[in-house]
């Protein structure tokens, strides 16, 4: 077993260093690169804490649109999602009824995303 | 043998003969010894690049812009038919840099390229907006866009340059939708966020527009001059074709062109209510429930624009952080269509 630090942990502190020191000694393409660099680093440190949660509550909630049980659909995650892809566009949101629940479900999922990819995005809420 | 394309070092002067190459053209073209000093790159990208330079001659000194398109890039209009929409445009009564000179040929500088005037002023987005709160004057800005807009309008598809793109199949609405679809194949995993809006906008396309014209297709904050006194010019014409002209009011709109000012709804300058004024005051139709396709549309489409850069990534097509990092951009996009899509209660 690795010793302390974390991979979480190694990855925060990379992104320190990307962001404070480095991109800072940087200019023009490069230093746009190396604040990219810092930028994915981060993501991939929130994506190991908190994927595992968020994408087991995307794949329930996915799987109760599609109205399959998730502890006996075979489907990871990727396959549920493709399979509501392909049902919405056929139209399984068309019903005023069903288009909410839909929106909820969906508007869940992508706030959990954004807590990885982009932390803030969901601030706004106009529109 | 044509010389190999410029490179961006080559433009900010690690390659005097740049300088002396384009001298020469100029003076062959414009009968008169032309002198090219103060030569800068401003932006260098895979497709094109500018440069700025002074062009001196016995009766004075003039501030121009290169444009030039490396001779392997993919063209998606060529420098003849982006000088012809300029100028048309400028005939229409929209600020754009006048072309002065084109030349099609890559053996003078590597690559076509066309000279305009350089028209001082802020393009980077974050300092245009800064310029533009602290002088009070974003309803001003978002009110010639509309003025522009309105202006570009005016030209029918019948007074178009022959050069645009016309809508492929029966007009902009289905050619956009029958796009859109193609698009969705180069999504790396199914989204069923642009599922859902791909059915909202086949369910709620509109009738094909009465009227199709010039549209510039990129008008929105980073694409504009802004000074102290306003809009300056429109740049970057090499997207224009013949479409539905509120494709070119909802394009600014969306929330990828806020800078972080999102309740400013207009390239983070001001609200709708302004352009849609400035717009109808210059003559302009104005049609919400297409104003509203539109946004949905340009949203979509750009969250596969992002997935498919990420693809392009992974499969070696083009290598670059940049784009990998496009692909972890999607769910911002979805988020913004959802906004869009929120059903009524």
């Amino acid at each position: 077993m690795q010793p302390p630090p974390t991979a979480s942990d190694l990855l925060a502190v990379v992104a320190e260093v990307l962001a404070d020191e480095v991109v800072p000694a940087l200019s023009g393409p490069i230093q746009h690169h190396a604040r990219v660099a810092a930028s994915l680093v981060a993501i991939v440190e929130r994506e190991l804490r908190l994927a595992t949660a968020s994408d087991a509550a995307e794949r329930a909630a996915v799987a109760q649109l599609l109205g399959v049980d998730p502890d006996r659909d075979e489907r990871g995650l990727a396959g549920l999602r493709s399979a509501l892809a392909t049902q919405l566009r056929e139209g399984l949101a068309d019903d005023p009824d069903d288009a909410g629940r839909v929106w909820e479900t969906l508007m869940a999922s992508t706030r959990a995303d954004l807590r990885i990819a982009r932390p803030g995005h969901d601030a706004w809420e106009g529109d | 043998m044509a010389p190999e394309p410029l490179t961006a070092e080559e433009v900010s002067g690690g390659d005097p003969s740049l300088g002396d190459r384009l001298a020469a053209w100029l003076s062959v073209t414009e009968g008169t010894t032309v002198e090219v000093r103060g030569l800068e790159a401003v932006s260098a990208g895979a497709r094109r690049f500018n440069a700025l330079f002074d062009a001196v001659t016995a009766t004075g000194t003039r501030r121009l812009a290169i444009t030039m398109i490396p001779s392997a890039a993919i063209q998606l209009l060529d420098v003849r038919g982006e000088a012809d929409v300029r100028t048309a445009a400028e005939d229409a009564g929209v600020p754009v840099p006048h072309v002065h000179h084109v030349c099609t040929h890559d053996e003078v500088l590597g690559g076509p390229f066309f000279i305009s005037t350089a028209v001082e002023g802020e393009t980077v987005p974050r300092r245009v907006l800064r310029l533009v709160h602290e002088r009070g004057i974003g309803d001003q800005v978002a009110g010639e866009l509309g003025v522009a807009m309105a202006r570009l309008h005016t030209v029918g598809d019948d007074a178009a340059p022959a050069v645009l793109p016309r809508p492929a199949l029966g007009g902009p609405i289905e050619s956009a939708l029958v796009g859109l679809d193609e698009l969705f194949g180069v999504l790396l995993t199914p989204s069923p966020v642009f599922a859902l809006g791909m059915r909202w906008l086949e369910r709620h396309a509109p009738p094909e527009p009465a009227r199709t014209t010039i549209v510039h297709s990129d008008i929105r904050t980073g694409n504009i001059i802004v000074g102290p006194d306003g809009l300056r010019a429109v740049l970057d014409w090499e997207t224009a074709r013949v479409g539905d002209p509120m494709e070119d009011l909802a394009w600014p709109c969306g929330r990828m062109w806020r800078f972080r000012e999102d309740a400013l709804t207009v390239g983070g300058l001001a609200g709708v209510d302004v352009l849609r004024d400035a717009y109808v005051g210059a003559g302009g139709s104005w049609d919400d429930d297409r104003f509203r396709w539109w946004r949905v549309l340009g949203t979509v489409r750009w969250g596969i624009g992002l997935a498919g850069q990420a693809r392009a990534h992974l499969d070696g097509s083009f290598r670059s952080i940049v784009m990998a990092a496009s692909g972890r951009r999607v769910p911002e996009l979805e988020y913004d269509t959802l906004l869009l899509l929120r059903p009524h209660p």
